[in-house]
């Protein structure tokens, strides 16, 4: 009997692409219900290839992905049922919005989530009306979303998922594309979403936003291996570690004559002692 | 710090580099072009594409026809579409041609622009086809224009062809009709384009009870032109960002072929991608979209308008 608290659980999953190119490997976590995950690593290490696989969009070459207690498998999620049981309950926000946006209108875009789960049409309009209005865009409503600003289209995108209200959202490079207001304004947005109760897996590699994001971080490194799985406090305390998954780096910089060396990351502001 | 012990800058880094021919001035600009013809050729297609398909200036401002219902210009372009066919007359063609032309102009719709767009199609469309139907040998009439005399008749296989190769008045009538009525239909399709959105046009499609997934898959084609034909004007600004000479015709093509073949395969992953994020958003094969908003009195009023004067030129024409 699996526990109902435990939502992803993966176990030693790898995923390879078709020319044994490996992406992840031997990877083993689980999300609980409520709980708030960064996925951190550099570039490349795989972290949106693990959103895929946890959203069942992709299935691991090794290993299971298993989602309220059943196996992601391409066969299960093709089934109405079960892939109506699941796409209501996992939200997933691409890293890229030129992807996620496929409708005609920014309308439609936030309406077709809720309509494929069969929402009645009033309770589809209500729902738009308010995640355009959240978000500031109802300016857009009648736009192509090819014709927006790549700002505006990540707006969308996120809207597009919001308008679902699962209880899972997925999230690629979250603050990516966002100007400095919009992106302090949904990690604020993100918090409150997470008192609600909602369970939010991010993956990024910003450290700066993962200790507003995010109660645990999981850690990835270049080998496409987890190389750490703890609290926020305590992944972000260690330097070594974070040195180890190309997270920060040794910066150098001088004072007149004097040469300083000391750990460093693109963070919005950072801190090191002299 | 000693600049020139610099560990990380190489030592060809440290100064900008030699400068060419001429010195430091910089040159009048009167030398050889360096983008070769075929690249200078692509770049213009893709942009004149982009424009065509893409522009929404008109689409946006306060018009007579962008007031209606994309619904109702959709219907009222079907049947002016078949009434056209129907029509003999040329005066009644010139008369609707000349309508078309007005109700451009009361929209806001550059005429300038509205005559480029159909006078480009026309000439593709009905040029192969309303030349030979204006020569004797197609269309037998009185000659007006003797274009050739060959001494006797001609004969191929069972067929005899006239000794005179000449421009008849039927011929010109026929050509004229035929050309009158793709520049009116043309005129008609370009002008429901220009002045409707295209997410718009493709909602009117399923008042003709096209299946939803038809014109879903439509909208994606769309979709995906738009991406590409961006990524084509970049990939191209790119290489021209990097060109300091002419390339040979032979590197040219090469160019061409490898970004065709690069295309091919991001269009290949993009629409992979694409179907992705639809699973991920709950679709399961048919997309289900909102209904349409009610017709407006103007919409009715309009296809009423336009479904009389059909009738009207049809009778007259008979």
């Amino acid at each position: 009997m699996s526990d109902p608290d435990i939502i992803f659980d993966l176990q030693q999953i790898g995923y390879s692409y078709s020319d044994l190119t490996p992406v992840l490997c031997a990877l083993d976590f689980k999300v609980n219900r409520g709980e708030s995950v960064a996925i951190l690593g550099a570039n490349g290490c795989g972290k949106s290839t693990l959103l895929g696989l946890m959203n069942g969009l992709l299935f691991a070459t090794e290993g299971a992905v298993q989602a309220y207690g059943q196996r992601l498998t391409e066969d299960k999620l093709a089934r109405e049922d079960f892939a109506h049981f699941f796409r209501s309950r996992v939200g997933f926000v691409f890293q890229n919005p030129d992807i996620q946006l496929f409708c005609p209108t920014v309308w439609d875009e936030v309406c077709f989530g809720p309509l494929q789960l069969g929402l009645s049409p009033e309770e589809v309009r209500q729902r738009a009306i308010d995640v355009l209005a959240l978000l500031g865009i109802e300016h857009l409503r009648e736009r192509a979303p090819f014709s927006l600003s790549g700002g505006e289209k990540k707006k969308v995108a996120i809207a597009s998922v919001l308008s679902m209200n699962t209880e899972v959202l997925l999230l690629d490079e979250p603050e990516s594309g966002l100007d400095p207001r919009t992106q302090a304004w949904f990690i604020e947005f993100l918090r409150r979403l997470h008192s609600h109760g909602k369970t939010l897996i991010a993956a990024t590699h910003d450290l700066s936003i993962v200790d507003e994001v995010a109660s645990r971080i999981v850690v990835l490194d270049e080998s496409h291996r987890l190389i750490a799985d703890g609290s926020t406090d305590e992944i972000l305390s260690d330097q070594e570690l974070l040195l180890k998954a190309n997270l920060v780096h040794e910066h150098i910089h001088h004072h007149g004559g004097v040469t300083h060396r000391h750990l460093h990351s693109h963070v919005l502001g950072h801190r090191h002692s002299h | 710090m000693n600049l020139a012990a610099d560990p990380v800058v190489p030592k060809w880094m440290h100064a900008a580099s030699e400068p060419g021919p001429g010195g430091s001035r910089p040159p009048a600009g009167s030398g050889k072009r360096v983008s070769g013809f075929s690249q200078e050729a692509a770049h213009s297609l893709f942009s004149l594409l982009e424009r065509m398909l893409f522009q929404e200036t008109t689409v946006g401002s306060e018009g007579m026809l962008q007031s209606l219902d994309p619904r109702a210009k959709l219907l009222c372009a079907l049947v002016l579409l078949v009434a056209v066919s129907f029509v003999q007359n040329l005066w009644l063609l010139g008369g609707l041609y000349a309508g078309v032309l007005v109700v451009a102009l009361v929209s806001g719709v550059d005429g300038f622009l509205f005559l480029k767009r159909v006078w480009f199609f026309v000439p593709v469309f009905t040029g192969a086809m309303a030349l030979p139907a204006t020569l004797s040998w197609v269309t037998p009439g009185n000659p007006l224009w003797t274009l050739h005399q060959f001494d006797q008749e001609l004969r191929l296989g069972s067929m005899t062809l006239p000794a005179t190769l000449a421009i008849t008045d039927t011929g010109l009538a026929v050509a004229g009709r035929f050309v009158f009525r793709v520049a009116v239909s043309v005129s008609v399709v370009v002008l429901l384009v220009m002045t409707t959105r295209w997410q718009g046009l493709l909602r009117a499609l399923r008042v003709l009870g096209v299946p939803h997934f038809f014109v879903f898959a439509l909208h994606m084609c769309y979709r995906y032109i738009h991406l590409l034909l961006r990524l084509l004007l970049d990939l191209h600004l790119g290489r021209r960002s990097r060109t300091l000479r002419r390339s040979r015709w032979m590197q040219d093509q090469a160019w061409m072929a490898n970004r065709a073949g690069y295309l091919f395969k991001r269009s290949q992953r993009l629409s992979e991608s694409v179907y992705q994020a639809m699973l991920s958003r709950g679709f399961q094969g048919e997309p289900k979209l909102l209904d349409d908003p009610q017709w407006q009195g103007r919409d009715i009023v309009a296809m009423t308008c336009v479904a009389g004067l059909c009738l009207a030129m049809v009778l007259l024409s008979r």
